[in-house]
């Protein structure tokens, strides 16, 4: 068990014992990451804030069924993907608008998020990230949920693969289909 | 991308060092070297990760969220055990109506209302304990606040109440209603901290003036 995994444990005995104003060291840790995961996907700054104070709250709701088989991040993660998952499928402007984004031999159904206006956006991001932040929201699910949890919150195919609740190959093939389908939208945006 | 040149799952793989075999990491990085085509696909991977790792390092700007959210979990609470509290106030209201239908319909309500958390129940806040108590002894909640617990209770399954409530600070005083709006003097309440062994609140005589045949219920707030 690493260091910040026993952290989180002793926390979370904290709480389960009563303490629950102990909570707040689990939400300082992991609010970086999962307003990170949030905003990459979501449409606003003020939409994010509230999903991610959701999960947390979703979280210490669901704290005692926590079994420990697992790390409490692997836990944590997989509470934060399944609500954004759920969240877009609810909301319908996330809603998949098929139209072929032909690449020669792939075809792929792209999510159209509405026009986009965020006056925090050009605080927090510059253009290119925006494009970025833009191109992923439009990912399929499967490539979307992948790419963020590699590539942005940094983590192994093994806890992906944990989180995910997929096989490590499963893992490896969506991983190299996301990155696929961003680098080409990306060059098609002639960003890269 | 014809057979000579090198998948894309390859360089995806090779960004993550997942390619062990140094022959084949080699004779890949050669082949990019001399491929402009594979040279080009490489770089743009390479630049799209990069942007990727430049989004990761956003980070949430507003300071007081873990505030704001710890508020949200407290007041979430609260009203969880309110609705807890709610089959306590329907039974007890049923048992002075002299109905016992108790078991048929309004169990079912608090089963609801728990469901998903029954192994947490003991481990959270005391509050919750003290509901449970309650409601195990024909009590009524009336409320249920930061502080304290509210009900009242038949005169009768008070002694019994209070030995379970243990060394619970509690406040109470008779009162004639069961109705939690009929006035209770706070100021004349009895108030204390917990029970020696084998004492009795209805040993001594709680509130007095308050006797009588009227005096049918005590009013008692359990203190956090
Ligand atoms: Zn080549």
């Amino acid at each position: 068990m690493s260091n910040s995994d026993s952290e989180d444990i002793q926390v979370i005995d904290k709480v389960l014992a009563g303490d629950i104003e102990a909570f707040s060291v689990i939400i300082d840790k992991y609010r970086d990451k999962t307003f990170n995961y949030v905003y990459s996907q979501v449409k606003d700054y003020d939409e994010t804030l509230d999903i991610t104070q959701e999960i947390f709250i979703m979280t210490m709701e669901a704290l005692a069924s926590f079994r420990r088989e697992s790390k409490f991040s692997t836990w944590f993660y997989s509470i934060m993907v399944n609500y954004c998952k759920n969240y877009r499928k609810k909301n319908s402007r996330y809603n998949v608008i098929s139209i072929n984004s032909s690449r020669g031999d792939d075809e792929y159904d792209l999510q159209l998020p509405d026009e986009r206006e965020n006056p925090e956006e050009e605080v927090i991001m510059n253009e290119s990230l925006r494009i970025v932040k833009e191109e992923i929201g439009m990912l399929p699910d499967d490539y979307r949920e992948i790419l963020l949890l590699r590539d942005i919150q940094g983590l192994s195919y093994n806890e992906i693969a944990e989180i995910l609740d997929i096989s490590l190959s499963n893992v490896k093939v969506r991983i190299h289909r996301g990155r696929e389908f961003l680098k080409n939208r990306l060059t098609a945006r002639g960003l890269i | 991308m014809s057979g000579d040149h090198i998948p894309f799952h390859k360089m995806s793989d090779l960004c993550d060092n997942e390619i062990r075999a140094c022959e084949e990491r080699d004779s890949l990085m050669e082949h990019i070297q001399s491929c402009p085509e594979c040279a080009l696909e490489f770089r743009r991977l390479g630049k799209t990760l990069d942007l990727c790792r430049e989004l990761s390092c956003i980070s949430c700007p507003e300071h007081d969220l873990p505030a704001r959210t710890m508020r949200s979990i407290r007041s979430a609470r609260k009203k969880k055990l309110l609705l807890k509290s709610m089959p306590a106030m329907a039974a007890s209201l049923l048992i002075i109506a002299g109905v016992s239908l108790f078991n048929a319909g309004i169990i079912g309500v608090h089963d609801r209302a728990t469901v998903a958390d029954d192994s947490s129940r003991k481990s959270f806040s005391d509050s919750e304990r003290v509901i449970e108590i309650i409601r195990d002894h024909s009590a009524a909640i009336s409320q249920v606040t930061d502080e304290y617990v509210e009900g009242t209770v038949p005169l009768s399954s008070f002694n019994n109440l209070r030995k379970h409530l243990g060394s619970r600070r509690v406040a109470y005083l008779l009162v004639e209603e069961s109705d939690p709006d009929s006035g209770a003097q706070w100021g004349n309440a009895i108030e204390e901290v917990g029970l020696d062994d084998g004492q009795s609140a209805g040993n001594r005589e709680p509130i007095p003036g308050g006797h009588g045949a009227a005096a049918q219920y005590v009013r008692f707030r359990v203190f956090r």
